[in-house]
Parts: C-alpha cells; structure tokens; sequence
C-alpha cells in the first residue's frame, strides 16, 4: 500500500449487557508508512473517536495481548501490518466479552492445570547450571512462548469439543517447556493424557499461526504425545505402536489388519462400517506382500539397533 | 519430465478408485511416469509419535528408490504421506550428516540417497508442471453443471516451510484448477482449510466425527453438490463415516458425496465414470452426476 490511500476496517462489535447480538461498523484509516494493524485501531479510537474495546500493550510482540482475528485468521495487531480490506473480529474458542477484548481466564486456568513449573526434589545445586546446548536443544524455542493464546484459537479440537475435552495446544507448549527440560522432576505422562491432547488431530494450524514462529506441533504436542504412548499411559497407545508391526509383517498398512490388532473384539462396533466398505469393494481381507518388505524390515531392524 | 508415483497405503488398499483414477490422469496427460512399487508405508502420523527416526528412515527410502529411477519429482495422493516425506526431505536434502546416515541403513541393501527428489502433491502437479495450455488441451467436458466445495485437508498445505505454495489458512490452489482450469464453480464456505479428523479416527473417534460432521454442514449450507478432496485419507472419513457423524449430531437427511480430485479432472476430460470408480463411493456419486449430465 501507499501513502494516501485508504484501509478499509470492518470492525466486530458486541457488548453482551446492550446488544443481542454482534453487529460490523466500517471505518477508513488512511495508511500511513509501516502502518500496522494496531496503527489502524488506534487511529479509528483516538481520530474517528469510536470508543470500542480492545487490548494493547508493548506494541512489539512481546506481551501477548492484542491477538485478533484478521480476515479470519489469528494474528498479533500490533506486528501485523495492515491489509486493504480488513475484517477484524475478537479470537475464536474464548468467550468474547467485548468487542474485540474475550476472556483469556480459561485459557490461563488450563494452563495452570498443567503445574508448568520446574519441580525439583533434590536440592539446588547453585549457579550457573552445568547445562549444555544439547540439554536445551528440545525446550530453547518454546521458551519464545508469550501465552497470546493464538494457538488455541486457531484450534479445530477446542473449537469442536471444547475445553473440557482438550486443554488446547497453548497449555501443552507450557507443559512441554518443563517436561522436555533435563532439570524437571515430575511424573507428567499422566498429566499428558488428563488434558486431552490424543484428542489433538494434527492439523498443524497452531503451528501456522504462532507469532513466534514456535513450532507447536513438532516441538510441544508431538514430543507430549510421545511421552504419553512412550510410558504406556495413554489407553489407545496399542494403536500407536501397531502401526510398526504392521509395516513390519507387510509393507504396507492395511486398516482392517490394524483395527484387528488394535480393538480386538471392540472391532465389532464398527461392523457397520465395515459391511458398507465391503459392499463397494473396499475391504481387502489379505493384500499380497509388499515387494520391498525385506528392505523394509531390514530399515526397521537398523532402526532398532541404533535406538 | 519424469514422475515418480507413489499412492501410499490407503489408495493401494481402500481407496483404490483414487490410484486408478491417478494413473488414468497421468496417462492421458502424456506424462512419464513410474510407481514406486516397492515402497512401503510412511508410517503415518503414528509411527511419527512411536518411533522418529523409523518413520525418518522409511520414508528416506522411498526418496532413494524416485532417485533410483531417474524421477525428480515424487507425486503423492496422500496428505500425510505428502508430510512425512517432506519431513524426510527436508533433513536428507539439506543435511549431509543426516544423509550419511541414512545411507549407512540404505547400504544394507546396496541403495543411496544424493538428496535430489522433491515431493510434489497432485494439485501442485495440475497448477506448476502441467499448467494451464497443457491442462486446457486436455479438457473435453468443462465442469459448469457442478457447484464444488473444495477440501483441501492439513498435511497438504501446512507447514508452510515445507510447501509455501499458497497460503496455509486460505488456499487456493484446488479452486484455481476447478475455475480456471476445468471451468467448474466452486462455493465459498467455512472449514475449507480444516481437518477431516483422520488421525484420531482409531483412537478418539467423537472428535473425528465431529469434524466431519461441521465440514459436512457447511459444505451443505453453502449449496454444494460434492466436496473435492485431493487426499485419499481425507476421503476416506469424509465418505465412510459420513452417515454416522450426522447422526450423531442430529442430521439425519443430510447427504454429500466426496469425490477425489483425480475423478473430477478425470472427468473434465471426458473419461468415462466407470473407469474412474465412481461406483465405488459409499455415498453414492453416480447418482448426482448422472442428474448434470456426466
């Protein structure tokens, strides 16, 4: 964009104690150079003179606080920087309290029923640590978090089912900074499944978003899960680790192969399923092996060595 | 140009009108292709979490064996085998110690990897390789009578490192080729750039279901006749747990049959249903697009 030309802002408003229900306004800002998406929300409060809610504070993407939703996707206002039509809306997955300004008390108090604290038994033993780059390799980047709760409302499972269901991937990059640290003490495999995170389907959206370029995925939940299906914690992680054998006996996976495994007698409650793939011809019973199988159980027989 | 194919697990044993309709395309476009017959499994999103380096390894493989080849490009049908693969790739293509020691596994059975293979999804195929005079040739049967949703699904167009090609949370490359390419509609809806819910299926099944069935109900409200999957995991749910995810969720008339993208441009150019195995969907196709004329 350039000097001169005009941003076009609709802006989501709603305040629960006069509205029935949310409403859009529209405001042009004139772009000015370097101008962010925060420039344009304060120049609609202190020039236009609307009084609307919304939250900022360091303004360089530090504090994590002036997360909204931009064209429908979760960003940071203050280090965005502005497009030409912008929808601009409060998070998704939190209670909106006003206009742009929802409630971050849950997503807080999920991330306390993690205990993201180092807990240490044994006694101090004085600074500096005798810890190593390699030591911190798996926990340096998630301690970028800011707890802008971007993730989180970025998140299919938590918007789906809720947080009763899945504490959402914001608390578990907490839970992993202290899980994967050498220092930390506690059992938390069991404090893994309690949150729900095998209910995370791996979309990767709260990678995409993060405004500190965390990778939540690969860094916290995969680490997580792996804990859990690790320690034999989580009650599917049968599942997990069937996938191997199955590769193992054949080369490929056959789904009916690991449901078999798997679910054992439970399998009958997806007799329904498997009736209507059948009648399209889609239930294969035995596939012939693959012809790489034993370069295939050869990778896996190296693998295991190696670990 | 030489291909590599690869249909991964899923279209070599359930969706097996997928690999056909794949190879039929690729025929028709004159391309040179090979399929990696030999490859195995991925591994999935499971053996990611069970067991890193095996899934690294295996798919190290199957890049060594498009190399072996001679194909510089490796065409997958799967989202997460698009994932995995590129998860290899971008160790084994960059990192020479990663790759010595992948090829310290592959020596075993006298292979080796030099880091040259690139894994390429089917839409990126249409869009980059092909483009839009090859495609437009090919094209006998523009697809004007169908209103499509286009499902993109995860693994396909995150993390962006990985493809960068369109944007993660709004792409677009699908409804390029159905507009552009094919002369189709497509239909504007939420849930475009989500989940399918595969990867918990086996394990929390409710919260699979539910993404289905949002999907679903939104493709629905939007008027769209089929949704277009251009991943045979994604239509793997989307189709076979259909009925139950709306029941379970209180719709109980709601319909939508799933189609892969390897059909629908198999379609536009004029190759019969029967040889693209429309008859094998579990909610019936056959009967919408014998309504538009196809």
């Amino acid at each position: 964009m350039e000097l001169g030309e005009m941003v076009e802002v609709k802006l989501f408003r709603f305040d629960p104690y006069v509205d029935k229900e949310p409403r859009y306004e529209t405001y042009e800002v004139p772009y000015q150079s370097k101008m962010r998406v925060l420039g344009a929300l304060r120049y609609i409060a202190d020039e236009l003179g609307v009084e609307f809610a919304f939250r900022n504070y360091c303004g360089i993407n530090r504090c994590g606080c002036c997360g909204v939703k931009v064209n429908g996707i979760p960003m940071m206002a203050c280090w965005e920087p502005v497009q030409p039509k912008m929808v601009i809306e409060p998070l998704d997955n939190f209670r909106h309290l006003k206009d742009l300004v929802v409630d971050m008390d849950e997503f807080e108090a999920n991330i306390e029923r993690l205990n993201p604290r180092l807990v240490r038994k044994k006694s101090y033993p004085g600074f500096p640590e005798d810890l190593s780059h390699d030591d911190m390799l798996r926990v340096f980047r998630l301690i970028d978090c800011i707890e802008c709760g971007l993730c989180t409302s970025a998140c299919p499972t938590v918007r789906q089912m809720g947080f009763e269901v899945y504490l959402g991937p914001g608390a578990y990059v907490k839970l992993a900074m202290r899980a994967l640290d050498p220092r930390d003490e506690e059992e938390r495999a069991s404090m893994v499944v309690d949150g729900g995170i095998f209910h995370c389907i791996s979309c990767l959206n709260c990678t995409e978003v993060c405004p500190q370029g965390i990778d939540v995925f690969r860094d916290a939940i995969e680490p997580m899960k792996r804990l859990a299906v690790s320690q034999k914690i989580y009650k599917g992680h049968h599942t997990f680790r069937a996938v191997k054998e199955v590769i193992r006996e054949s080369g490929d996976v056959n789904p009916l192969i690991l449901i078999k495994k798997t679910r054992g007698i439970m399998a009958l409650k997806d007799l329904s399923i498997a009736v209507k793939l059948g009648l399209r011809g889609k239930l294969t019973i035995s596939q012939p092996d693959n012809p790489g199988l034993t370069e295939i159980r050869k990778t896996l027989e190296a693998v295991e060595v190696k670990k | 140009m030489r291909i590599a194919y690869y249909p991964g697990c899923e279209a070599k044993i359930v969706a097996k009108e997928a690999n056909q309709a794949t190879k039929t395309v690729l025929e028709k476009l004159g391309i040179e292709w090979v399929e990696l017959e030999n490859a195995g499994c991925c591994g999935s999103m499971e053996l990611r979490i069970d067991h890193l380096d095996a899934m690294l390894y295996l798919n190290g493989r199957i890049l060594a064996l498009a190399e072996e080849v001679k194909a510089t490009k490796l065409l997958t049908i799967c989202n997460t085998c698009a994932l995995n693969l590129n998860t290899a790739a971008s160790i084994y293509n960059k990192d020479e110690i990663e790759q010595e020691r992948l090829n310290q596994v592959l020596s075993i059975y006298g292979r080796r990897y030099t880091g040259t293979t690139e894994v390429i999804t089917l839409p990126w195929l249409l869009l980059r390789l092909i483009g839009f005079h090859g495609m437009r040739r090919a094209v006998k049967k523009p697809l004007d009578k169908l209103k499509i949703a286009t499902f993109y699904g995860c693994h396909m167009i995150r993390p962006t490192k990985f493809y960068g090609f369109e944007h993660s949370m709004k792409p677009s490359s699908m409804d390029i080729i159905i507009k552009e390419l094919l002369d189709g509609y497509t239909i504007n809806y939420h849930g475009k750039s989500s989940c399918c819910g595969f990867h918990t299926l086996l394990t929390e099944e409710k919260t699979s279901t539910a993404m289905v069935s949002y999907l679903v109900k939104n493709a629905v409200q939007g008027e769209a006749d089929c949704i277009v999957t251009p991943c045979t995991q994604c239509h793997t749910v989307l189709d076979t747990y259909q009925e139950r995810a709306l029941k379970a969720s209180g719709e109980n008339d709601m319909e939508i049959p799933i189609i892969h993208l390897s059909q629908l441009v198999g379609l536009a150019f004029g190759i019969p249903k029967v040889e693209l195995g429309f008859d094998r969907h579990v909610v019936n196709a056959l009967k919408l697009l014998e309504d538009r004329g196809f």
